[in-house]
């Protein structure tokens, strides 16, 4: 006898349509997969500068260097903006379109239609005696306009090129005599450059690399040149060495104590071997104790730049009177802030205010307390007393090391939580705020929890499809997922007045160390403007044609005003004109909610740049700088640096042919 | 094997496409390279290393007189009307053997008024009062005493232990029967009767069991007929009045049929299987018996109930050998030796579970030799073998244990001059130096990281730093018990966290998944199919695993920084615990251990409460499992096996040796270097394989060294190291692509990302995203790698690999045949095997044809391909 089974047939019946949705979502996934993998790179319209090599060169020397990239067969100049450094265009020759070292094919030109073709510029760079250390930017410089920045290095250690038989983990090599910095490339898959160094026992170094290349994941171990028992023929590497990370990063630093004297072998390398051509890199070796040259470099990871959310960025003591510029101070009586300053009674800490020449007196300038956390504070009984506003330091030393404050408002605050890693940052240290009530009662923390469209590839959507049982980490259907993040600035509103605590500790119960040191700043909220963004390197215009220019601003904390765009250095026969644009839809973004909390808004600025038929073509860039002036209630602000951008101004390719 | 090696090589020349044929007969010429292993002897006769140490087999002979004769049990109170008891009587024979002699002996008692006695030891009750049970048996008179009381009233009626009984006696509650996870055929019991009041409900209120509810589907049929009991389904199914898939379990006038009618009869009641009359435990008689083929013992099987009284239950009971092959056991208890092996009696009753060990040796020695042991390995297993009558072979001679030992160490083949420095040395410490040298040697942690990497689950996903922190954990020698606190309770984004994700996706593993996962790895547990239903084959439940699963229940991954964390919500005096739903309750399940018992608080890291409680001293699970895993890496098998399947079901084959190398690993501070110093200096470990009359059947007492298989990619690393051509390995292009720096060997791999058909076709698993699976069988495939595969012939033939480089140095062919026996075996070739090849060299179309054969032979041979 047959059996009727509704409810199996009704699951059924949701699986039949569930599977059909699955399979066309594939379907289509696969298909744009293949169709975005067949389309050809699109042609370039203006020079491309891939990578340069060498990646820089010491003061005062003369460096040979190539650069390749696309649409640079008509280059005839070097630019910086860092006078000091020059440059002349000694040689450009097409190459072959396999852009791996020993995989080459026919020399290129514009053999394929499809693709662009590729050529290789040598130069030579004079580097002055006082260009300052750091990153600087390169550009070559041809009648169809400027390239793209190339970054370019300038140290003041010596520096040697990749030794030519660095090939491999070898016995052998030329010994390297540190501080100096090297110069190389993995170019070839499964190379690794390796350099001998000799040591003595104790000896501490620094090891740091640097590379543009955004997806290089470099690795570096350390090895001992004699090899061990059982394969005396290999060097033995050294345990605890191994470094370095799944994730492609700029700068990295490892630092090693040799415990025994002799000679060692470091090698530079890459996650699974993988090379590319522009896989450049720069390794500096130095005697421990020097600092992290490429991270606080200008212009590098992490150098100084108006952020509202790095956990890296600085919280001075004249915080407050750096969000003021950023706005429009009031007319009249000034809008008090809606955080009280009262003082807590028996407050321990210092106080430092913004100088005795700029009293607070309009209240856009309230006296910020300085506050040093003072151990015991590791519950709420021992919380430290803290007057607002307030610029609280301390460190997690220990894991599970937490620190209490206690601060007390009145009825409907706001308050604006900005939290500074200066020495680790995370995820190495995550510092964790929790304002809780006075019961212990956890009201806000800076966890931030968003739902946000996830990766697109069909391997991560089948998994996505598949019903995921209660679960913390992600529950989702499709390509849409919950997740959190942890942010280095929240804002909370205040409703009741009381007593409040602050609680600070790590991410986790498990990490903890004096170099995990925060600096938390309580303010009120101020409407101010944010981060500016200049969109692009370069702007190569046209006679006849426009070009836009687009400048995103941060708008913070319920800045409510407007932001006032202009331009300085434009050449002649070049000008602005005020542009509109229209935002395409978001599909899935914050909420309102999360983005007042944790985010912030953002707009978008066009600015238009035409030039006349007439206007005279530029041989070199031109400097452009962008302004940013908060404008509100009829009046504006202080001037704020956007950016600067190089401007060309070309022929076309018909007044080019016609000259 | 090496005149028949040297004999085809000088047959072949292996690049000659006409040769193809010949060589295909290689796996048939050279014995059990690929075919199964008929004749476990590899290594060639070479004198031990001290022949004094070498253990001499002893005589074998006949039966002698018999002592110790014993009546079991010797004293024994009945209670109830019908009580019983059945008796065995054993005595020891000459030989040291306890053999059973009860259908020998002659029963009577001192009082028959008061019970009887049959013939062959079953006392039945009749009246209250004491009396004397005798047995005579040559010329002995054996006593036990029989305390009978409450004959004047039934025993009270306990469905637990009357009907589960019959449902376990007749297998009705097997995994395979009823006790599956949805049941049969409608019908579900717990299985063997671990839970008796849900057997109750659907034995009498019937109801299909859901998989994803605590509550029972329609129909409701019960199978019991209160009104008209001998229509019962539970009666007519098994006596095969109705159709029933299971076959007859018992006749209509057997003692089970009635015991089933009778309680229907009397309104099937849950009865008084309740407080006192509880089984807590079985116990048999004799634990372990050691028998010669042909002989027979009888089981007794006594129920300890929780009143403290005992109760015989061995007719009641289910017996299940796990080789009939080897011993065959009735439905009574009766065991039946039937040929030289080893086999368990699993005895199952009230949902108990008892053991019986039982040893079939071929014949009794008269006079075991001495053989000393050198720590408590050796007490432990050479204790076992002599109780089964086996002699271990000899010590393993100097290259035999040089090779091994490095293999096993540091998964790395010793090269020619350290074998010529260690074969020469005339230390007698020098065995013990080696070892100390090699665990200190970076091959060993580079090797122990690829061990821990299969089990641990490196993957590409997880690989760098995951792999990292497993290598540094190592290379410190970080105690084992640390390792398991920081993966199990680990947070924030360093290497132990990363175990939390997944291969393919990348994403966070689901809190069960990472607790399976857990419980796998450091208590060798595997809880996964209790996930959905209580564990089918073991005592597992639903409730346990979502009990422990909790404490995962509050992971959290912080996906901006990659970075996981315990996310406790509540304050800091009431935080709230994990929250994990119970898929059939639907209720939010509170986190508990596997022994059930609570965290003492909640909040923080409830995972550091989970990994103080795994690793706790007084946990056997996990101090067991791991000493279980590094033994089998030594061994080629676990004590228990496989080595992440402990379970009251699968015990040890040692459970003594298992629990003191356990308890020698905590009183070392969870050191893993120092395990495998002690597994490695033990004689055991360095036995050889030769055979002798007694260990020749025997696989599992490590009588002998078993030779192991070289695992792919170890095999794939030696292969390289004698060629001296290294491996270039390709990066999938999923992952971009790339090639592995050169010098890159197999063991660094993550298997996921670096595709190599040699690798593939030796058995290294493809993946790791569940529980890693190692092929160990020989297959054509490998065959035809071995003939036309590139790497051999190229690395072989390759220009600057070590037979290029002994030609172009000027070796003689002395000196070629020497240096590749070196590289590739350990050893000297031996006086013959030098002279054949020598002249095989020599008869080759070309010296370099003949230096290239040998090494395709040597590399071809099973001695190289196994460790041994």
């Amino acid at each position: 006898m047959k059996r009727h089974y509704p409810e199996a047939e009704k699951r059924n019946g949701v699986g039949t349509w569930a599977s059909c949705l699955l399979t066309v979502l594939l379907a289509l996934l696969l298909l744009s997969h293949a169709v975005a993998q067949e389309m050809p790179a699109p042609m370039p319209t203006e020079p491309e500068a891939h990578w340069i090599y060498p990646l820089g060169g010491r003061q005062g020397a003369r460096v040979e260097a190539e650069v390749e990239g696309r649409l640079l067969q008509e280059v005839h100049a070097v630019w910086s903006t860092e006078s000091g450094l020059r440059g002349a265009i000694l040689e450009v020759r097409p190459v072959a379109e396999q852009t791996k070292e020993g995989e080459g094919g026919e020399k290129g030109g514009y053999g394929d239609k499809d693709k662009a073709p590729t050529q290789r510029v040598t130069l030579e760079l004079e580097i002055d005696p006082d260009v300052p250390s750091g990153i600087h930017s390169l550009y070559l410089v041809s009648g169809q306009g400027i390239s793209n920045p190339l970054s370019f290095l300038v140290n003041s250690d010596p520096v040697t090129e990749e030794s030519r038989d660095a090939g491999g983990v070898e016995s052998g090599l030329r010994t390297v005599r540190p501080p100096l910095i090297l110069n190389g490339r993995l170019s070839s898959d499964g190379e690794v450059d390796s350099y001998a160094l000799e040591v003595t026992a104790g000896d501490a170094f620094t090891f740091e690399l640097f590379s543009p290349a955004e997806t290089f994941r470099s690795t570096l171990r350390l090895f001992r040149e004699e090899g061990s028992w059982l394969r005396g023929d290999k060097p033995a590497e050294l345990e605890f060495s191994h470094k370095g990370s799944y994730s492609p990063s700029q700068a990295r630093h490892w630092r090693h104590r040799f415990s025994r004297g002799g000679r060692y072998l470091v090698a530079v390398g890459s996650v699974y071997g993988r090379a590319e051509p522009e896989f450049i890199y720069q390794l500096r070796i130095a005697p421990a104790g020097n600092g992290e040259r490429y991270r606080d470099w200008p212009g590098s990871v992490g150098a100084a730049k108006w952020s509202e959310r790095q956990y890296l960025r600085q919280l001075p003591p004249d915080r407050l009177r750096q969000l003021w510029a950023r706005t429009v101070k009031p007319a009249g009586s000034a809008p008090r802030s809606k955080a009280g300053s009262g003082t807590e009674k028996g407050a321990r800490g210092t106080t430092g205010t913004q100088g005795p020449s700029d009293p607070s007196s309009d209240g856009t300038n309230p006296t910020l307390a300085v506050f040093e956390e003072n151990e015991p504070n590791g519950s709420r009984d021992q919380a430290l007393a803290v007057s607002l506003p307030a610029l609280i330091s301390g460190s997690i030393e220990a894991p599970g090391d937490v620190d209490f404050f206690r601060f007390r408002l009145p009825a409907g605050q706001q308050l604006v939580f900005e939290v500074e890693t200066p020495r680790v940052a995370p995820p190495a240290f995550s510092p964790s705020l929790k304002v809780l009530d006075s019961a212990g009662h956890p009201l806000f923390d800076n966890k931030h929890r968003k739902i946000a469209l996830t990766r697109q590839d069909p391997i991560f959507l089948v998994e996505l499809l598949k019903l995921h049982l209660p679960d913390r980490g992600i529950c989702g259907i499709g390509s849409l997922a919950f997740f959190e993040s942890l942010e280095a600035k929240m804002v909370a509103e205040f409703g009741v007045a009381g007593d409040y605590i602050l609680q600070v500790g790590d991410l986790t119960s498990q990490q903890g160390h004096r170099d995990h040191a925060y600096r938390v700043l309580v303010r009120p909220h101020i409407p101010h403007v944010g981060e500016l963004e200049l969109e692009g390197d370069r702007i190569n215009l046209t006679r006849g044609q426009v070009r836009k220019l687009t400048v995103t601003t941060g708008l913070e904390e319920g800045y409510s005003g407007q932001v006032a765009l202009s331009l300085e250095g434009l050449p002649a026969g070049v000008v602005p004109l005020t542009g509109t644009e229209v935002e395409p839809p978001s599909p899935i973004g914050p909420t309102t909610e999360s983005r007042k909390s944790f985010l912030g808004f953002s707009e978008k600025a066009v600015i238009l740049l035409r030039a006349d038929e007439q206007a005279p073509l530029t041989d070199l860039p031109v400097r452009v700088k962008v302004w940013a002036q908060p404008a509100l209630e009829n009046r504006l602000g202080t001037r704020l640096p956007v950016g600067e951008v190089p401007l060309m101004v070309i022929g076309s390719r018909e007044q080019a042919s016609e000259s | 094997m090496s005149h028949r090696l040297a004999f085809l090589m000088g047959m072949l020349d292996w690049k000659r496409p006409v040769r193809v044929l010949v060589l295909g007969l290689l796996p048939i010429l050279v014995p059990g390279h690929l075919e199964a292993e008929k004749d476990r002897r590899v290594a060639p006769a070479e004198p031990a290393a001290n022949p004094n140490d070498s253990a001499e087999a002893g005589r074998i002979l006949a039966p002698d007189g018999l002592r110790d004769f014993r009546l079991v049990p010797s004293q024994v109170g009945l209670r109830g009307k019908g009580a019983s008891q059945s008796f065995v009587v054993v005595a020891t024979d000459g030989r040291g053997l306890e053999v059973d002699l009860t259908s020998e002996s002659r029963f009577d008692l001192t009082n028959d008024r008061l019970a009887q006695v049959t013939a062959d030891g079953l006392l039945t009750a009749r009246s209250d009062g004491e009396l004397q049970l005798r047995a005579d048996i040559a010329g002995q008179q054996l006593t036990a005493t029989v305390h009978i009381e409450g004959t004047g009233r039934a025993r009270p009626f306990g469905f637990a232990r009357d009907v589960v009984g019959v449902f376990t006696r007749n297998g009705c509650n097997g995994s395979e029967c009823h006790g599956g996870v949805k049941g049969r055929g409608g019908f579900k019991l717990s299985l063997h009767g671990i839970n008796p009041r849900e057997d109750y409900r659907w034995t009498v209120k019937g109801g299909v069991y859901q998989v994803l509810s605590p509550k029972a589907a329609e129909p409701f049929n019960p199978r019991v007929d209160l009104e008209e009991p001998q229509q019962s389904r539970l009666l007519q199914k098994p006596a095969m009045d109705l159709p029933h898939g299971g076959g007859q379990r018992f006749e209509r006038d057997s003692a089970d049929y009635r015991t089933l009618l009778e309680w229907i009869r009397q309104g099937a009641p849950y009865g008084a299987g309740g407080s006192g009359s509880r089984v807590q435990r079985l116990e048999v008689f004799p634990r372990e018996a050691i028998m010669e083929p042909g002989t027979r013992r009888r089981l007794l099987v006594t129920a300890l109930l929780e009143d403290g009284r005992s109760q015989d239950l061995s007719p009641e009971v289910l017996y299940e050998s796990s080789d009939p092959a080897v011993i065959d056991v009735s439905p009574a208890g009766v065991v039946r030796a039937l040929k030289p092996g080893q086999a368990r009696i699993a005895i199952r009753a009230a949902g108990k579970l008892v053991q019986v060990r039982c040893g079939v040796i071929r014949q009794p020695l008269d006079r075991y030799p001495r053989v000393a042991g050198r720590n408590f390995i050796d007490e432990e297993v050479f204790d076992r073998l002599r109780e089964l009558h086996i002699v271990p072979a000899g010590l393993s001679s100097d290259s035999a244990f040089l090779r091994r030992v490095c293999l096993d160490l540091t998964g790395t083949l010793p090269p020619p001059e350290r074998v010529r420095e260690f074969l020469a040395d005339r230390d007698p410490l020098k065995r013990e130096n080696l070892i100390e040298r090699l665990l200190n040697s970076p091959e060993f942690v580079d090797y122990w990281t690829f061990r821990f990497a299969d089990f641990f689950r490196v993957v590409y996903r997880n690989a760098y730093s995951y792999k990292s922190w497993i290598r540094e954990s190592l290379a410190r020698n970080k105690p084992y018990d640390h390792m398991a606190r920081e993966r199990v309770a680990s947070q924030g984004n360093g290497g132990p966290t990363r175990h939390f994700i997944k291969s393919i996706s990348g994403e966070m593993m689901r809190p069960h998944e990472k607790m399976g996962e857990d419980v796998r790895v450091f208590l060798g547990i595997r809880l996964d199919c209790a996930q959905c239903h209580d564990h089918p084959y073991e005592t597992w439940t639903q409730d346990q695993f979502w009990g422990i699963t909790a404490f995962y229940g509050q992971l959290t991954r912080i996906r901006s920084l990659s970075a996981f964390m315990d996310d406790i919500s509540g304050n800091e005096e009431q935080p709230e615990g994990p929250k994990v739903t119970h898929p059939r309750r639907r209720q939010e399940v509170a986190p508990r251990f596997l022994d059930g018992s609570p965290p003492a608080t909640l909040g923080g890291n409830p995972r550091e409460k989970l990994a103080d409680w795994m690793t706790a001293p007084d946990n056997p699970y996990f101090s067991q499992a791991i000493v279980n895993r590094v033994w089998a890496n030594f061994f080629g098998k676990g004590l228990v096996e496989p080595v992440d399947d402990f379970r009251p079901g699968n015990p040890a084959s040692h459970p003594e040796l298992l629990e003191a190398l356990a308890e020698d690993f905590r009183r070392s501070g969870f050191d893993l270097r120092h395990l495998m110093r002690t597994i490695a200096r033990s004689r055991t470990y360095q036995l050889s394989g030769d055979l002798n009359p007694t260990n020749r059947e025997d696989e599992i007492n490590h009588s002998r060294a078993l030779p192991r298989r070289l695992e792919a990619e170890i095999l794939l690393d030696a292969i390289s190291r004698v060629t001296g051509i290294e491996e270039a390995f390709a990066v999938h292009e999923y992952v971009g692509g790339g090639t592995e720096p050169r010098g890159t060997r197999a063991i660094e791999l993550v298997p996921e990302v670096t595709p190599s058909q040699f690798l593939e076709v030796y058995g290294r698993p493809v993946s790791r995203d569940s529980m890693p699976w190692r092929d160990y069988r020989s297959t054509l495939r490998q065959a035809l790698h071995l003939l036309v595969g590139s790497t051999y012939t190229s690395k072989i033939a390759a220009e600057g690999g070590r037979v290029g480089q002994l030609l172009s140095a000027g070796a003689s062919d002395r000196e070629i045949v020497r240096e590749l026996y070196l590289a590739a075996l350990s050893r000297f070739p031996t006086a013959e095997e030098e002279t054949r090849l020598q002249a095989l060299i020599e008869g080759s179309p070309s010296r370099r044809k003949g230096v290239e054969n040998l090494a395709w032979g040597l590399l071809a041979s099973r001695q190289f391909t196994y460790n041994h």
